[in-house]
């Protein structure tokens, strides 16, 4: 090997480590961040989750096949007020297509006055650990969320707080094409 | 001295002591009720009135006499004119009377009204707007800082009734108009039906607009209903009240007194009223009241009472299959009754 291709060989070797280090460091600043964004981000997939009923039977969602309407809402919570109408339309118009679930981040008690109070028209549940679903679902408590997860079990569509009349339409015409 | 002194602070810490509300005490119930008639429900309104047109949150409604009916939806604040089978004919944008981006983008309440010669009227409360249309939904008058109204009486000249207080004494002056049209000498007899503690936090404007119904019977004359002290007043020009009646039917007045022992704490901060959602049908000459009858220890039904001008019962209607139902409001388009709960209208129709 001549004095040439040696310091080639060198300058391929560094650049190749540099390489696999700015690699491994990218991905793991990635997982970082994606760890400490306030939300889900578009497309990122949602893997199956439990939850607990109304009857206080447990039950693992696994989101796939129909594609969901997750609405997130506890009960001190102004924008989940405002939006409990447009949920409960979204129920009424899309409930033969997609599966529907109501997670309530409260204290225990608070689904049964939600469901008198609210009169909400689709089935309400509550996670068994409510720091592990805030933690998977990166929420902030109190806080009204609405997610649409595709078929693919991929987050579709996602709006924290109030909706707005053009978030109405935009859900109404994706959720018009499944 | 010191007595003096003790007797006047305790005045003074006396509930009631800074308004002059009277309450009457222990109504006895002076009205026969007749056979109920049953109201069927025939269908709901939908949610969907168009392709791109939703009924999402209505929250008022008034009907023009020709069977048409106006809701107004608080969520795209929009009105929309529907007719006698529920197709959408046209919608009036209200947000289009404003400039700002930040007032079109907040979901507002408003109050709307329809006179047959004068078009459609629509208060804004946020914006303390009132705002008239004609007939094709064109703005056609504006009037700007207007006090609250939570109902739109239109005289036969087109001018907004609006109640005020002088002292003790009811007056109603145009919107504009300095001239009193009206006056009740002393109203404040006419206040409550029933001794409720929470009256006296009410100014006495605040309790007569969330407890009053009132409209333009006539050129001279106006009728004014309380729901509260259940009493229906014929008032004309001349300053004299030409009817003053207690409108008590048994059963309702003895499922009142069941409520107030219910909630006898929260009298102490609310009051709660004897009707709701009254409504005068003009071409009738009929008022329509409606009241929540107890039918067992934890249910109850919804009633309407059909009275004439003078105070005496037309008719009345039992809700068939209608239980412990909050009605939000209530209007009648020639033979339906449209009905508001939890946000979907519900339509009835008297069993013949």
């Amino acid at each position: 090997m001549n004095k040439s291709s040696r310091v080639l060989f060198i300058i391929v070797t560094a650049l190749l480590i540099v390489f696999v280090f700015t690699t491994v460091r990218l991905i793991s600043i990635s997982r970082s961040l994606r760890n400490s964004l306030p939300y889900l981000l578009l497309n990122e997939s949602i893997g199956g989750f439990e939850l607990v009923n109304e009857q206080g039977e447990r039950a693992t969602v696994r989101i796939s096949e129909k594609p969901s309407f997750i609405f997130v809402f506890s009960r001190p919570c102004s924008p989940c007020d405002q939006n409990i109408g447009l949920w409960n339309a979204f129920a009424e118009m899309f409930s033969e297509k997609m599966n529907f679930y109501g997670i309530i981040l409260d204290e225990p008690g608070a689904m049964g006055y939600l469901r008198e109070k609210t009169k909400l028209g689709f089935p309400l549940y509550v996670p068994p650990d409510i720091k592990v679903f805030t933690s998977t679902f990166r929420l902030r408590l109190p806080h009204s969320q609405t997610i649409i997860v595709s078929g693919k079990g991929k987050v579709a569509y996602l709006k924290p707080g109030v909706l707005t009349q053009d978030d109405f339409s935009r859900i109404v015409e994706k959720c018009e094409k499944y | 001295m010191r007595k003096v002194l003790i007797l006047l602070l305790l005045a003074a810490f006396l509930p009631g002591s800074e308004h002059n509300i009277t309450v009457i005490k222990n109504p006895k119930a002076n009205i026969i009720e007749k056979p109920a008639i049953p109201l069927k429900h025939v269908r709901t309104i939908p949610l969907r009135l168009a392709n791109n047109v939703f009924n999402i949150d209505p929250i008022s409604a008034t009907a023009d006499g020709d069977g048409n009916i106006y809701l107004y939806d608080k969520f795209i604040c929009q009105v929309r004119k529907l007719d006698k089978n529920d197709n959408l004919l046209s919608t009036i944008d209200i947000n289009s009377a404003y400039k700002s981006w930040q007032i079109k983008k907040t979901r507002r309440p408003a109050f709307i009204q329809y006179s047959r010669n004068h078009g459609l009227y629509v208060y804004d409360p946020m914006m303390t707007t009132l705002l008239r249309y004609n007939k094709q939904g064109k703005l056609i008058e504006r009037f700007e800082k207007v006090p609250f109204i939570n109902r739109i009486v239109v005289s036969p000249d087109g001018g907004v009734l609006l109640p005020e207080f002088i002292e003790n004494d009811l007056v109603f002056k145009c919107l504009g108009k300095k001239n009193v049209l009206f006056r009740i000498n002393d109203y404040k007899h006419e206040f409550l039906f029933f001794k409720q503690e929470g009256a006296y936090k009410f100014p006495p404007r605040g309790l007569f607009l969330a407890g009053s119904y009132f409209l333009y019977l006539d050129r001279d004359r106006i009728l004014i209903f309380s729901i509260y002290s259940s009493r229906l007043i014929l008032l004309n020009k001349s300053e004299n009240v030409t009817s003053n009646k207690l409108l008590c039917p048994k059963e309702a007045l003895d499922s009142f007194y069941h409520e107030l022992l219910l909630r006898k704490k929260e009298t102490f901060t609310k009051v709660i009223p004897f009707y709701f959602n009254p409504f005068f049908n003009l071409n009738e000459k009929l008022l329509y009241v409606q009241s929540r009858i107890k039918t067992g220890k934890s249910t109850w039904g919804n009633y309407i009472y059909v009275f004439d001008i003078c105070g005496t019962m037309n008719h009345r209607l039992v809700f068939d299959d209608f239980k412990n139902k909050y009605i939000n409001f209530l209007v009648k388009n020639d033979q339906e009754y449209w009905v508001l709960v939890n946000k979907k209208i519900y339509i009835f129709k008297e069993e013949t």
